[in-house]
């Protein structure tokens, strides 16, 4: 699995993230320095949620190799393929929520225009959603290549559109009650079994999608 | 004599449909230390038949066996090496970062220094980007990779058909000192005929999914003759295929030829011939 994981981190980082990573870097901390939390804040959920979308480009750096014949024949699983990208996409959110983390604390050593755990929300849930995205991203991509961004995208769009018209015909209010009633570790609990399912189908999916992918 | 040695890859009944092509090999056995040539034109069905044999598709019908196992696992897989008719390798790895994951794909096998100084031999960069490579030092590089891990199976696909007669000449020789020295089982797949009559022990000619012809370069030259007779002389016995010229019948024959009352007699035949006379030809037998 190493070898893999290492070819990946490799073309990633030569092909897609050396030079923008610099940049974003550069101006994130200038920007922050100037304004603060709003672009903190804003950093903090759009920076993991990018460099996932930058990551997906190793799927059009495969086809363009024709990465997937040659990896097919060489003495890997199919899990271990898959799971070492999993390991990339995740590791690239982590690093990035990381940095968003030393970001977020230089604006408040800067402006303490906010409490330092107001700061540390928003990187947690940048952090969330891009796991989240990424457990999206990945199966779609071994069934439609680096497309699989794309369609991820406009079904996120259809899922907004559907819970907006949701949330008219359904009484909120009923949600909330649950959610004020339950105690706290309750909803950690839940919140962890939704995360280990959606995780656990998300890997199970890519690896079946791969097994099945056709070679060219 | 063959009968005596290993079978490295055995084939039944193999069948793969497509919608408009089918692929039907009703038996291949390879032998351990043969080479053998698969020939045909393009669109033969050779890509199709080395992808079944890797599992890289699904067969409808029949057994493969390699290595005398039905599935191609991570063991088998590190006993076979591949090349493809282009470098799969991403261009913007140099050698030095491709040796560090292959050695930890191929874990038990991988022999670095080999690798190492087969690089250094052939004159390839270990800093440079693959991507500044040319055609042949990227099938040299394949070709070398492949070696580097010790198959005991190696198949090559269309491995040197883009390349200039002379890169191909080199790496042709580089596979044939390769085999008589570790005794490696070679599947070489062409287009290009006559590579393969210079390292090939066998050679299955296949045309449309199916095997048409089984022989060997030392068959083709003394068990094959061409002979042009007269168009209205009666057809030799030993005539495979006839290709009717302008005034004389030009036939493809197999065996000493009886007395023909023709123009001329050409014993030996190419590769090439072989497959224009097969491909082209009205045959008799």
């Amino acid at each position: 699995m190493k070898g893999i994981l290492i070819r990946d981190v490799l073309v990633l980082y030569k092909r897609y993230l050396r030079i923008p990573v610099v940049i974003i870097s550069i101006a994130g901390l200038v920007f922050t320095l100037i304004m603060g939390f709003p672009i903190s804040s804003l950093l903090s959920l759009i920076l993991p949620i990018g460099i996932g979308a930058l990551s997906t480009n190793l799927f059009a750096e495969d086809e363009k190799d024709n990465w997937l014949r040659q990896v097919k024949i060489m003495p890997v699983s199919d899990a271990n393929v898959v799971c070492s990208r999993f390991i990339v996409f995740m590791g690239t959110v982590l690093t990035s929520s990381l940095y968003m983390l030393f970001l977020n604390a230089v604006s408040y050593l800067v402006h303490k225009d906010q409490t330092l755990t107001f700061y540390f929300i928003f990187t947690a849930m940048g952090f969330i959603v891009a796991v989240f995205n990424n457990f999206l991203l990945l199966p779609a991509c071994y069934k439609f290549g680096a497309q699989g961004a794309n369609i991820v995208s406009i079904g996120i769009l259809i899922s907004v559109g559907l819970l907006t018209v949701g949330i008219k015909k359904i009484n909120i209010r009923y949600f909330m009650n649950i959610y004020e009633t339950s105690p706290s570790y309750t909803i950690w609990l839940i919140a962890i079994v939704i995360f280990l399912i959606t995780g656990i189908l998300s890997v199970k999916l890519s690896i079946f999608f791969y097994k099945t992918s056709k070679v060219q | 004599m063959r009968t005596n040695k290993k079978i490295i890859l055995e084939i039944e009944d193999l069948e793969k449909n497509f919608d408009e092509f089918q692929l039907k090999i009703p038996n291949l056995s390879i032998y351990e230390g043969e080479c053998v040539g698969l020939i045909g034109e393009n669109g033969a069905g050779k890509t199709t038949l080395i992808k079944l044999i890797l599992s890289l598709i699904n067969k409808d019908k029949g057994e493969i066996k390699v290595f005398e196992s039905n599935t191609i696992n991570t063991p088998i897989k590190e006993e076979i090496g591949v090349v493809f008719d282009q470098c799969s390798y991403s261009g913007l790895l140099c050698i030095r970062e491709l040796n560090k994951i292959l050695k930890r794909i191929y874990i038990n096998k991988w022999n670095e220094n080999q690798f190492i100084s087969d690089v250094k031999k052939q004159g390839l960069s270990l800093e440079k980007e693959i991507s500044t490579f040319s055609q042949g030092m990227k099938a040299k590089l394949d070709i070398i990779s492949a070696f580097a891990h010790s198959p005991k199976l190696l198949i090559l696909d269309e491995a040197t058909s883009n390349l200039d007669p002379v890169i191909r000449r080199e790496i042709n020789e580089e596979i044939r000192n390769y085999t008589d020295k570790t005794g490696c089982t070679i599947l070489f797949s062409s287009h290009l005929v006559n590579e393969l009559e210079l390292i090939c022990d066998r050679i299955f000619l296949i045309d449309v999914g199916s095997i048409i012809l089984e022989t060997s370069p030392d068959e083709l030259k003394s068990n094959y003759y061409i002979a042009n007779i007269d168009i209205n002389s009666d057809i030799p016995n030993e005539t495979i295929s006839i290709i009717k010229k302008e005034n004389y019948l030009s036939c493809l024959m197999y065996g000493v030829p009886n007395d023909i009352d023709g123009k001329s007699i050409t014993k030996g035949v190419s590769v090439d011939d072989l497959m224009y006379y097969l491909k082209r030809g009205v045959k008799v037998i």
